[in-house]
């Protein structure tokens, strides 16, 4: 078990997550159409840092040389130090494990290193460099399983958290070690290789996206940083916040159906739902963020899957219209503004969504429903390469 | 308390292809084809998706492809029961650098969808699953180096949280510039599939 002990979100929309959380309940947005950004041919519609705030934030750090950091680690290390600044604890004893869920890293280093070495195109470089600014010994971990990666980091931060059965069989036969700390922090930068790609796919909306209505037409990119800390239950001794919010389950299954597009049977989803939600009592669900990226498929499939879970009564909304599809941030991200927004009894409504629209009738939530006495929530993701993802984050007073 | 065993396992390195430690090919440097090829036509598949693959999905499938062969006897057969593990240290770093090449310059721009499509490194991990038929977990990991220990922690506890899971499908999947690093096995909870047990030594012995 664990528990979350403090999170942070670097976005256009803000750098803590309680600015984020304010601009999403305010209805604002970032996504913005650049007719030339890139060196790409043509327009797109996403929601982009703005350098100079990037900058601004880092140069604020103690000690570092901003030279030394691409901008990719530069929202990582500011994310990981809002959400560490709020907890007494050290990251650089070695009861902390790093966890990064990433897609493409720096990949926009590809195109032009720009005087960085050619290992920062490596994942687990990077994953060095965010980890050692913090001082921390371990080796860290990268997640990365496309877009579900974000809840596959989270999913995997609990498996390396010390629990009181003692020693794990891992642990016996290995040597290897259990934390009381995990960082999971996620992080995407875009740049011409992303978006000519989802281009090339014929994916992305060329306004802002509108998940769930009829009229959707494809998704938008976004880049951010999230990073939530989370805590072994059995180890806790930090001072716990007034609420606790705690990582019930998580569970990933496969479709085996298709490398870049969803089940029409929503399978994997489907399963991957029954799974996490497995030993909750349902009841207490205010609502389901789900994935809801635009696309005409993701929203028919996840439509699918809550129907054939029996949850389709329950408001269910997407973010991505407030951040665009934020790829291996978004699972991370998604679950920071969901668990703010648990906590203040809201459910966020779907910007965009006009006139639902999808397979299987759903309850696209409007921010007007009450969810005053529910202290859950359930969080899908789904993704290329058939994964399919599923958290419940439960709140107990 | 369970008990984890290897039920099979292979190799491809640049100049060999082995299974179970016996070596079944190696490569001929006459040979006109990629090394990959000459195993796939060595193992006598019918899989012609394999062609369209990339390189990384392509030493996985050829990696699976021998040892899965004991566990396909219902070949129609939906496995919930098992998971799949990859890892690496290079990503999708081979594709990365081809798509690049497809949008590098203005005046010669291609980007095209069946070669972004593998730019995920845990495409490899989705090919596998539809090869067969596999509905359980399936995650990738990215580490500098393969590290006994923790391959063996990150298998471990995907069978420790998913009660349901008696198989894996694990392996170390890496491809970048020419250089073929995998190493596959199927890691079981049923002692009576076990041809040695799951331990730092053996791994070790396998893999280096």
């Amino acid at each position: 078990m664990m528990n979350m002990l403090s999170h942070n979100i670097v976005s256009p929309l803000g750098f803590s997550s309680s600015e984020n959380y304010q601009a999403v309940c305010a209805g604002k947005s970032d996504l913005t159409i650049y007719s030339s950004k890139f060196g790409l041919p043509g327009p797109f519609c996403a929601s982009l840092m703005n350098d100079e705030k990037i900058e601004d934030y880092f140069s604020a750090l103690p000690h570092t040389d901003t030279t030394i950091y691409t901008r990719f680690e530069k929202m990582a290390i500011l994310s990981v130090q809002g959400a560490v600044a709020q907890t007494s604890i050290d990251l650089a004893s070695p009861d902390v494990l790093f966890i990064l869920s990433t897609t493409k890293g720096n990949v926009d280093l590809l195109e032009d290193l720009r005087g960085f070495e050619k290992e920062r195109l490596y994942l687990w470089r990077s994953a060095q460099l965010i980890s050692r600014f913090f001082n921390n010994p371990n080796e860290p971990l990268v997640v990365s399983n496309a877009c579900i990666s974000g809840c596959a980091a989270q999913i995997a931060a609990e498996r390396f958290l010390y629990h009181p059965s003692g020693e794990t069989i891992a642990e016996k036969s290995d040597g290897h070690r259990t934390y009381h700390y995990v960082v999971v922090v996620g992080a995407e930068v875009l740049s011409k290789f992303i978006i000519s790609g989802f281009q090339s796919f014929k994916a992305l909306s060329p306004e802002r996206c509108k998940p769930f209505d009829a009229e959707r037409c494809g998704l938008n990119l976004g880049e951010a940083a999230a990073t939530i800390i989370y805590e072994s239950t059995y180890t806790s001794n930090t001072s716990a916040p007034s609420d606790v919010i705690s990582f019930h389950a998580g569970a990933i299954c496969n479709d085996a159906n298709h490398i870049s597009g969803p089940s029409r049977t929503a399978e994997g989803q489907y399963r991957a739902i029954m799974q996490a939600t497995k030993n909750l009592n349902l009841e207490r669900l205010a609502f389901v963020n789900a994935h809801g990226t635009a696309t005409l498929y993701n929203d028919d499939m996840e439509s699918i899957a809550l129907h054939r879970a029996a949850l389709s009564h329950l408001p269910v909304n997407s973010l991505k219209s407030y951040f665009g599809h934020t790829l291996g941030a978004a699972g991370v991200l998604e679950v920071i503004i969901s668990t703010l927004a648990l906590q203040n009894h809201h459910i966020i409504k779907t910007l965009g969504c006009d006139v639902p629209g999808t397979a299987q009738k759903i309850h696209v939530a409007d921010g007007k429903e009450d969810c005053s006495k529910k202290d859950a929530f359930l969080k899908m993701i789904s993704g290329f390469g058939g994964g399919n993802a599923a958290i419940a984050i439960t709140m107990r007073h | 308390m369970k008990t984890y065993h290897i039920a099979s396992y292979s190799k491809i390195t640049p100049t060999e292809f082995c299974v179970n430690g016996d070596k079944m090919l190696l490569r001929n440097p006459e040979s006109q084809d990629l090394w990959l090829h000459d195993i796939y036509r060595a193992l006598n598949m019918n899989y012609p998706k394999f062609f369209k693959m990339d390189k990384l999905c392509k030493s996985g499938i050829l990696a699976a492809e021998p040892i899965m062969q004991n566990f396909m006897v219902k070949p129609d057969e939906i496995k919930t029961n098992w998971a799949i593990i990859g890892m690496n240290s290079v990503s999708s770093l081979d594709d990365d650098t081809e798509y690049q090449a497809t949008i590098q310059n203005e005046n010669n721009y291609f980007p095209s969808p069946s070669v972004f499509v593998y730019t995920l490194p845990n495409i490899v991990i989705g090919e596998l699953a539809i090869k067969y038929k596999i509905q359980g977990e399936t995650s990738f990991y990215i580490e500098q180096l393969f590290n006994t220990p923790s391959f063996i922690t990150n298998v471990i506890k995907t069978f420790e949280v998913n009660p349901q899971i008696e198989y894996a499908l694990c392996g170390w999947i890496d491809y970048y510039e020419e250089n073929c690093d995998v190493m596959m096995m199927v890691i079981t909870t049923h002692p009576d599939k076990s041809i040695i047990e799951l331990n730092e030594t053996n791994i070790n012995q396998i893999y280096y």
